[in-house]
């Protein structure tokens, strides 16, 4: 719950930037800002506890594997 | 980013830049086994280049690796990836995956993402490579008119 | 590395901390920094949320834009556009305060933190190494399951870059 608040805070940081501020070099600072809460509470949204990384390897069983890897669905949208 | 740096900087950057490349290609080609893929490899070779463009100073850095040839590279990635998506019509409907599957942890698995993953590679590589040159051949002038853009290198 | 609550609270406060400078500094060389710091946290923050992929592309994008800002920096002065800085704060300010009273009731319409919607995850989990042959999932989500969208992502990519070829042709005005 915090960690929404902590997103949200930044969020309206390069928000507050983009705004207020009348160098141009600030503006595009607080638009990589806006961009970086974006990003980060999509991948937020899909992770579990003690989760592992979407990639399956050699020594893990499918079953484990289905059971306990984060949510591989938010990245897609993310990369890039 | 007209001249290049000293000769310290210089004879590291001719001693690292193949081994980025091959790291940036090793992503590419291993992409749908280990963490990586088209969009991770393209941006580690954009890299490489831009450190070869800021070690050499502009001209010798265009002598070695031409901006034309770089947006060439770049309709060639996005025209290619069309086409493999435009070959899936003799499975069935558009961007279906007609190749063997072949075996899992293998090189040869997973149909047409390889050839995807080196598409997506040259394209997101060359693209940010032209972004960057020509970010850096660009001059602000202020003419009489208002504000202007040109190319360095160009008379009024 | 041991991903708890107290970590992952600390890496966002750092963030928070590293954007609060990057807009407030006084001199633009250091706000510029400290938006790549930002930047290279949050690299850190999807290493250990499980997701390498999107790791390697933050760091190498990060760089990037770090040294083309700092090129705009040293070459020209900057050039200031005229906006009502003050009235634009204040309207930011209150739009901010509707929304964290909005924020606090956020839990209750999202699952809680750790416990994901994950019902469609489990259907490209399955059948990425089962149907496909594929081991990594996420891969096979942006080339083979949703390829359409990746289309979209080349196309973008394309646009942007003729824009700015031609910007900056011989007499360019846009």
């Amino acid at each position: 719950m915090i960690v929404y608040l902590l997103v949200a805070a930044v969020f309206f940081i390069g928000l507050y930037g983009i705004v207020a501020k009348k160098n141009i070099i600030k503006i595009i600072v607080g638009i990589n800002i806006v961009g970086y809460a974006v990003n980060i509470l999509f991948v937020l949204l899909g992770y579990r506890w003690n989760g592992i990384a979407p990639i399956i390897t050699r020594e893990i069983e499918l079953e484990t594997f289905v059971a306990s890897a984060v949510d591989p669905l938010p990245q897609a949208l993310v990369l890039t | 980013m007209d001249k290049g740096m000293s000769e310290i900087v210089k004879g590291v950057a001719k001693m690292v830049v193949p081994f980025i490349m091959l790291f940036g290609i090793s992503l590419i080609l291993y992409g749908h086994i280990s963490p990586g893929g088209g969009f991770s490899g393209g941006v580690v070779i954009a890299g490489g280049f831009v450190l070869l463009l800021l070690a050499f100073g502009r001209e010798h850095a265009f002598r070695i690796f031409p901006e034309k040839f770089a947006e060439k590279l770049d309709s060639l990635g996005a025209v290619g990836f069309l086409s493999i998506a435009v070959l899936g019509f003799t499975g069935g409907h558009f961007f279906y995956n007609f190749l063997d599957k072949g075996r899992l942890f293998h090189l040869w698995s997973g149909g047409t993402m390889i050839f995807s993953n080196i598409m997506i590679g040259i394209k997101i590589g060359a693209a940010l490579f032209v972004a960057i040159a020509m970010l850096s051949m660009a001059r602000l002038i202020h003419t009489k008119e208002g504000v202007e853009y040109r190319r360095s290198g160009e008379d009024k | 590395m041991i991903v708890n609550m107290p970590v992952l609270v600390a890496l966002l406060v750092l963030m928070t901390a590293g954007s609060v400078i990057a807009i407030a500094a006084k001199s633009l060389t250091s706000s510029v920094v400290a938006m790549g710091t930002a930047g290279l946290i949050l690299s850190i923050l999807f290493l250990i949320l499980g997701a390498p992929d999107i790791a390697i592309v933050q760091v190498f994008v990060e760089i990037v834009a770090l040294i083309v800002l700092l090129s705009i920096i040293s070459r020209e002065s900057s050039a200031d556009m005229s906006s009502s800085g003050l009235y634009g704060g204040i309207v930011i300010l209150i739009f901010a305060i509707f929304f964290f009273t909005f924020m606090l009731h956020f839990h209750e319409m999202v699952r809680p933190f750790g416990e994901p919607v994950i019902d469609m995850g489990k259907g490209y989990l399955m059948a990425s190494p089962g149907q496909l042959k594929g081991a990594d999932v996420v891969n096979s989500i942006i080339l083979d399951f949703r390829g359409y969208d990746t289309i979209g992502e080349a196309t973008i990519i394309f646009t942007a870059i003729i824009g700015v070829l031609v910007m900056l042709r011989k007499k360019g005005r846009v």
